[in-house]
């Protein structure tokens, strides 16, 4: 019998065959991990309008895994321990979940982006502050990168995982990956930025102490 | 460790705690649900849960987690088989992404929707040439007639929309970019989009109307662009901002 990664090469191959074996195989766990996801967080006012949704967004993830050449479907390890269906859906309930964050909602204190990142050394107080605002920054994150951009964050920002491992696996060039990492920092500290911007006033009042 | 790391490290732990958060409250959702999705319960339980959507909150459970139709894993295949293209189509046409793919996939026809794009420049050759892609705009439209030909992307207050300037060749530098907004008659509109250059050289221009884009009705051009070198390609859409359906 095939292993899921023999049918992951095929599919990205163009063999129809198997990708539409990945397709029953995958699909539905989008869809369930997806569902899960705009029941439990979501704000649909219809049996009708979630349906909607629910279609939408397991057509935006299952085609942005072949996207790129496959880079998101292609950076699965199975050594990882993870089966593809559970990569799959993690990616598919991670991406929604970070759509329907409204990290405008969320609370922080503030803190000066140039203090960031966090160093142990600081009061506990300034600890806390810094953390609410780096889950601000990640939640904003979620809302705002692709399917792909996503998984490069959880790839080389959260799970650290070895360029060279990630370029052995997605077939990316180092130099590519160390421009995605540079970039997502980037980002992270643009956004870093903006939600410090946010409430001037309180700056103020900082700078004057 | 240099600032790049302890930033690093700081994100890793802020993502980490925020996931298993969010995660805690997802597991609160039954997983007959998600069994229901994957086609895995019995005629009685399914039965069940079918008796059980006279309540709302059910019936929505029901509607989100309901197997995917034959139709729907036609579409999601065949949208997952261009994905794999090795090669772009020649002639430069705008394709279809998030909320309009299921109506495409159904009604060939009407691919020949709603968005133009004007100008893929040439050039020396630092730049491949690029495609423009397009998503958001209203439900509505989704399912718009066949025949209703090329037109603006329709959008009411609070659409979404994204607009991907996407290479046919990976671009591996460090790319410089424009966005302009402009009315009807040809002047601009300051505009502060979303804007994200991805890696491999792929523009992407984020935006929703009455957040950060004019939520007035009327028609509007938005030109982006991307250069290297001298060289640019640029791509023009028009999106229109309608009344609420």
């Amino acid at each position: 019998m095939e292993t899921n990664h023999e049918q992951v090469r095929k599919a990205l191959g163009g063999d129809r065959v198997a990708l539409e074996c990945l397709t029953d195989s995958l699909a539905p766990v989008i869809h369930a991990r997806v569902a899960r996801v705009l029941v439990r967080f979501g704000a649909a006012a219809s049996a009708r309008d979630i349906r909607q949704d629910v279609e939408d967004y397991t057509q935006e993830v299952y085609v942005a895994l072949f996207r790129n050449g496959g880079e998101i479907l292609l950076g699965w390890s199975p050594e990882r321990g993870a089966s593809l269906q559970n990569y799959v859906g993690l990616i598919a309930q991670r991406y929604v979940t970070g759509r329907l964050r409204s990290s405008k909602h969320r609370t922080w204190n503030e803190v000066a982006v140039d203090e960031l990142p966090v160093i142990p050394s600081e009061s506990p107080e300034a600890r806390v502050e810094s953390r609410e605002l780096l889950v601000a920054v990640v939640a904003r994150l979620g809302e705002q990168l692709t399917p792909q951009a996503l998984q490069m964050f959880w790839s080389l920002i959260v799970e650290q995982r070895s360029v060279s491992d990630l370029s052995a696996s997605t077939g990316l060039s180092t130099d590519a990956l160390y421009m995605w990492r540079s970039r997502l920092l980037r980002k992270a500290r643009q956004i870093a930025e903006e939600i410090s911007l946010e409430k001037p006033s309180s700056h103020r009042k900082a700078d004057q102490r | 460790m240099s600032n790049d790391e302890k930033w690093m490290n700081a994100l890793r732990d802020a993502a980490k705690e925020l996931d298993a958060e969010e995660a805690r409250a997802l597991e609160e959702v039954d997983d007959v649900w998600e069994r229901l999705a994957l086609g895995e319960l019995s005629e009685d339980e399914r039965a069940e849960l079918e008796r059980r959507r006279a309540d709302p909150a059910d019936d929505l459970a029901y509607s989100a987690f309901e197997p995917l139709s034959s139709d729907t894993r036609a579409a999601v295949l065949d949208q997952a088989a261009a994905a794999i293209q090795p090669t772009r189509p020649a002639r430069r046409e705008a394709t279809l992404t998030r909320g309009r793919r299921w109506a495409a996939a159904a009604v060939a026809s009407a691919v020949a929707i709603v968005l133009v794009l004007v100008n893929v420049g040439g050039g020396s050759g630092s730049l491949p040439a690029y495609e423009l892609e397009v998503s958001g705009g209203d439900r509505l439209l989704r399912s718009a007639p066949a025949d209703s030909g090329p037109g603006p992307v329709r959008l009411s207050s609070g659409s979404s929309f994204e607009l991907r300037l996407i290479p046919d060749e990976r671009v591996d530098a460090d790319l410089d970019y424009d966005t302009r907004l402009e009315d009807s008659e040809g002047q601009a509109i300051p505009w502060e989009p979303n804007v994200e250059l991805l890696p491999a050289g792929t523009l992407s221009v984020r935006g929703t109307v009455g957040s950060d884009f004019p939520a007035a009705l009327g028609r509007y051009r938005v030109k982006i662009s991307v250069r290297l070198n001298g060289e640019r390609r640029e791509a023009v859409a028009e999106l229109e901002v309608m009344p609420p359906p």
